[in-house]
């Protein structure tokens, strides 16, 4: 224990006596740590998080692949969605479950304390909090006899983050009332600190009986409807039964369940029967919840991992090349220690423990660097990618990772070189002689191969850089369709402030107008699905003239419009007219399709004219009329492919349980941004109106993912290249001191300044080289690899490789020109004498 | 070529002054020397009487701070660097006291090095160095490395990498200093072989033993010529 400690203090003086390596070191460790750190924060909140709840290894995921009918509410995989009779059904499976729990969430319109203010609320199942083992701070959580009779039980549950934020956590709210989306709920309790629901990104702020479905989403209750399919269903088995037992169980009674709902539907005899009759339910584990943020990001945030992962690599080679150069220097002092009789383990000790003090004081300044990036990350996962729940907290998985990142790298920097340090004869040390020059070759061949290595994984990352930057750059330069150019939109909600549909009509017709009167405007229009948010509205059609075609052909996504839509947003229209104000819910059905849809349904006709009916079945009205064809746009996403979509007049529409609003102005939009929440506020003073913001904005939001791995994996490849420089620079300069008697033998016998320069470009030209050849071939492999999260760049691109090339060929140039310079001044005379 | 009258190194006023810190070191003070072809001279003197420094000036590893050289009817002490490097490359062969073999090189490369820099075909290069290391009687030791050889061996090797350029004189500073005196004697006795053929050779040496090798000596203190003699028998 004394030597440890004599170790530590030695330690500690050696980083003093040598505040330039150590600041050198510390901060590059920093920067690696730092940066490890803050990716690891997040990958840990999305994708290896359990939740906070009892026994989460329990809990199971249901699906149905398979063919869907009727209506699908989905945030991402269509087989996760059941309707309520449905999930009914399955909840009475006691034989493998312990408990089967459904979920919907929605948009709250809160009204309290005379304030209203968009929201989040979460239908749940009565078992919800039972089933996930969830206890109360405060009163009650909600129980199955909340959730008996549909719209009897007006209660809800807060989540501990709303009743901190907005009643600063006081008990007394036990039992107030507050509305919510024009309903008045009852609080009952107030669910235990950290649970934020069943799937990373959303934190519900309410918790509601699923029964009052009804009351939350008057346009549509859905409730006794086997069609109407928008629960995610998750189980927990009971103990001792494993997935495949649950599995097994549950699909004896699914069968049945879906001979329920087939009756309900009218599907042909046939395969078509066969195969919805054919579904099984499969069983998923649960434990982290729902996985939709972890299946759309899982992707990227492993690719970031990988590439921040390589960056501390790079960190730890560079500061293991130091620590050798470090080593070399001090061999006379090891060999002195050997000679008084340290065995090698001993100074392996000590040098080991100067390794850990040095990557200690990178891993503290590293979790520092980590948690100020995190806090930029989170900002902008929280705000533009609208995940919510990511916090920038250093948590014990946080700071583990840290500690461990810290060992890690002091393991990976520190051992090679204490090793070496310990290896050389100590009579060879003591001994000094200079017969010949550029002593211990595999020293330096050694600090060669590892600046190979950071070469090789440079060109990763600068190649990863790249092709992320280029999927970045062709995003961008996609042809949306429409044009975002001072184009701003906002949305409401009226339904959840009581409007029925003709109500929603009006004031949607309403506020069009005076929008449009607003000093400044160009056009306005409005849609139910806001444009590239991701978000879709889909269903079947029949064509007349195509009623032969497949269930699945017949899928079309569509929207409801207002008219000027198309010229607002300016996309062009290319046949037929727009809608106007006789489109009325009394005259003839209208619709409007884009050039996708006519490819698929009219590829050798004119379409304009010609009717369709929307649904299955052969009793269907082919009432639509197509009265224009406009040109295809991005609707749901930047990254989306063309795809048949067609447009109705919202007035003829029906069920509108939302509206955006799209303002195109002479000048900077943002500047009418306030005159629009008047205009809004002067319609309906209680109608909360969300998501104001520019097009482009929304746009940038669309392809938040795509920005960060492109920003990150640039930064990533610059601060490797900055790294590989430094190791560059560090071993030239090394090797120029130890080859100074070498060269000035070169010069004494007559070589040129332009053949020490060679002398130098030919280390670094083997050290690239060596680099290449292995860092290439891993680019190309990680490339391909990444060829999902790519975008109009193919993971073999030669331009993405030459330029990566490039960059490291300038960066070890630049690297390279201080030691060369250095190398063709060195003095002869001097040089034969140095020693 | 030398002069007519066969002068190779014609040296007139020569002053070396080190400049460090405020303070003029004269290294050396009017050196007055000229040196015929075919000669074998040494320089000789005790530690820091300035034998390196005129040894650096006259292999033009170094330029006088005053006076004037003339190599082989050449004025040499105003040259740039880059043409010191090529005379130096093409003249003068030089034979270092420490060996000053590259460790990373072969015998063979070692010895090629100054035809590499001079821009010798590889053919031409080949039989040069085969040549030179046979007058030194290491052409069997082609493939080794300096770490493999004895320190007698290095030396010879460094002969050969001296005289494979076929200069005009050889440099030789301290040659025996690192060798034990068998070795020394051996190298010595290959200088004189050397010289017989015809070799020029300027060496440093502060042993009297191995200065009377030459036929000509300098003697050198405090940076001035004190004293020169001519031995009348050249070699023991």
């Amino acid at each position: 224990m004394h030597a440890l400690w004599q170790d530590v203090r030695y330690g500690l003086r050696m980083l003093a006596k040598h505040p330039g390596f150590t600041a050198i070191a510390v901060l590059t460790l920093a920067l690696g740590i730092g940066a490890n750190t803050a990716i690891f924060s997040l990958l840990n909140q999305v994708l290896l998080r359990r939740l906070p709840v009892r026994n989460p290894g329990e809990l199971v995921i249901l699906k149905s692949p398979g063919p869907k009918r009727g209506h699908v509410w989905s945030d991402g995989d269509d087989s996760e969605i059941f309707s309520y009779p449905l999930y009914k059904g399955l909840a009475k499976n006691t034989a493998v479950f312990n408990g089967v729990i459904a979920r919907y969430p929605f948009e709250a319109s809160i009204a309290s304390h005379g304030q209203t203010e968009r929201g989040s609320g979460e239908l749940v199942t009565g078992n919800y909090f039972d089933v996930l083992g969830v206890r109360p701070v405060l009163g009650r959580v909600l129980s199955p006899a909340d959730d008996d009779v549909q719209g009897a039980h007006p209660v809800l549950v807060l989540s501990h983050s709303y009743w901190t934020r907005h009643f600063g956590g006081d008990s007394g709210v036990l039992n107030q009332a507050i509305l919510v989306n024009n309903a008045e709920m009852t609080i009952v309790g107030v669910a235990q600190s950290g649970f934020s629901g069943i799937q990373v990104g959303q934190t519900p702020d309410i918790f509601v009986p699923m029964t009052m479905k009804g009351q939350m989403t008057p346009i549509r209750n859905g409730l006794d409807d086997w069609n109407d399919s928008f629960l995610a269903v998750l189980a927990r088995r009971k103990p001792g039964i494993s997935v495949e037992q649950a599995q097994a169980g549950i699909n004896v009674d699914y069968p049945g369940l879906l001979e329920q709902q087939a009756a309900t539907l009218k599907l042909r005899e046939g395969k078509e029967r066969q195969e919805f009759l054919g579904k099984k339910i499969v069983l998923y584990p649960g434990g982290q919840g729902r996985t939709t943020v972890q299946r759309d990001s899982g992707p990227a945030l492993m690719a970031l991992f990988a590439m921040v992962a390589l960056v501390l690599l790079i960190a730890c080679t560079n500061v293991a090349n130091l620590l050798l150069a470090k080593a070399a220097a001090r061999q006379r002092e090891f060999a002195i220690r050997s000679a008084l009789g340290a065995s090698p383990g001993r100074m392996m000790q000590q040098l080991l423990i100067e390794s850990l003090l040095c990557a200690l004081g990178g891993g503290v300044l590293g979790l520092i660097l980590g948690t100020w990036i995190m806090n930029i990350l989170t900002q902008a996962v929280v705000s533009d990618a609208g995940v919510k729940g990511i916090t920038s907290r250093v948590d014990g998985s946080v700071l583990g990772f840290a500690a461990a990142a810290t060992v890690v790298s002091a393991m990976l920097f520190g051992l090679i070189p204490a090793w070496r340090a310990t290896q050389t004869g100590v009579s060879q040390m003591l001994k000094d002689q200079g017969s010949t020059t550029s002593a211990g070759p595999g020293h330096v061949r050694f600090r060669k191969y590892l600046v190979a290595g950071q070469v090789a994984f440079t060109l990763l990352l600068l190649t990863g850089g790249a092709l992320f930057a280029r999927t970045l750059w062709n995003l961008r330069k996609q042809n949306l369709g429409l044009s975002t150019e001072n184009l701003i939109t906002f949305s409401i909600a009226p339904q959840l402030s009581g409007y029925n549909a003709p109500r929603t009509v009006a004031l949607v017709d309403q506020l069009r107008e005076r929008l449009g009167a607003l000093p400044g405007v160009l056009g306005v229009g409005s849609s139910q699905i806001p444009v590239l948010t991701g978000t879709d509205m889909g269903g079947n059609i029949i064509v007349e003239g195509r009623q032969n075609l497949d269930t699945d052909d017949r899928h079309v996504n569509f929207d409801a419009v207002s008219p000027n839509y198309f010229s607002t947003m300016r996309i062009p229209l290319l046949s037929g007219r727009e809608f106007n104000a006789g489109d009325t819910a009394t005259n003839t059905k209208v619709a409007i399709i884009n050039e996708a849809m006519v490819k698929e349904f009219f590829p050798k006709r004119n379409p304009i004219g010609v009717h369709f009916g929307m649904g299955s079945g052969d009793d269907v009205k082919l009432n639509i009329e197509i009265v224009g064809v406009v040109k295809d746009t991005k609707e749901s996403h930047v990254r989306d492919t063309d795809r048949p979509y067609f447009y109705q007049p919202y007035s003829q529409f029906g069920k509108l349980f939302g509206m955006s609003f799209y303002v195109r102005s002479q000048q900077d939009p943002l500047l009418i941004a306030n005159a629009m929440r008047e205009t809004v506020r002067g319609a309906n003073a209680n109608l909360p109106i969300y998501d104001l913001k520019t097009v482009q904005r929304v746009v940038d939001e669309d392809l938040f993912a795509e920005r960060v791995v492109a920003g990150l994996s640039v930064a990533f490849g610059g601060l490797a290249a900055l790294l590989a420089a430094l190791g560059i620079y560090g071993v030239l300069a090394y090797l120029v001191v130890q080859r100074t008697r070498e060269i000035g033998i070169r010069l004494a016998l007559g070589a040129g300044t332009g053949h020490v320069r060679g002398l130098v470009f030919k280390e670094v030209g083997w050290m690239v080289l060596t680099g290449a050849l292995v860092g290439l071939p891993a680019a190309y492999g990680m490339g391909r690899l990444s060829e999902s999260l790519l975008y109009g760049v193919h993971g073999g691109d030669a331009a993405v490789y030459l330029t990566s090339l490039g960059i490291i060929c300038l960066v070890a140039f630049v690297a390279c020109y201080i030691p060369s310079r250095r190398a063709t001044r060195i003095d002869p005379i001097v040089a034969l004498r140095y020693e | 070529m030398a002069d007519a009258n066969g002068t190779l190194i014609k040296m007139e006023g020569v002053k070396k002054v080190f400049l460090t810190d405020e303070v003029e070191t004269h290294a050396l003070s009017e050196i007055h020397l000229e040196i015929k072809k075919g000669t074998y001279i040494s320089i000789a003197g005790p530690s820091g009487c300035g034998k390196s420094t005129l040894l650096s000036i006259l292999g033009l590893l170094d330029s006088p701070s005053d006076g004037s050289y003339m190599l082989n009817g050449q004025p040499v002490s105003k040259l740039s660097i880059s043409e010191r490097t090529r005379i130096r490359n093409r003249e003068i062969g030089f034979i270092f006291q420490a060996f000053n073999l590259i460790g990373d090189l072969t015998v063979y490369e070692n010895v090629e090095l100054p035809l590499t820099y001079r821009g010798t075909s590889a053919a031409e290069r080949k039989q040069k160095v085969q040549h030179a290391l046979e007058r030194v009687g290491m052409a069997h030791r082609l493939r080794h490395y300096p770490s493999q050889l004895s320190g007698g061996q290095q030396q010879r090797v460094a002969v050969a990498r001296a005289l494979v350029g076929d200069p005009l004189i050889l440099m030789a500073d301290e040659p025996t200093g690192n060798l034990d005196s068998k070795n020394g004697e051996a190298v010595m006795e290959l200088l004189r072989d050397l010289h017989r053929n015809g070799a020029t050779i300027c060496m440093v040496t502060h042993d009297q033993r191995y200065a009377n090798f030459a036929e000509r000596t300098i003697h050198l203190f405090d940076g001035r010529i004190v004293e020169e003699t001519q031995e009348a028998r050249v070699g023991a």
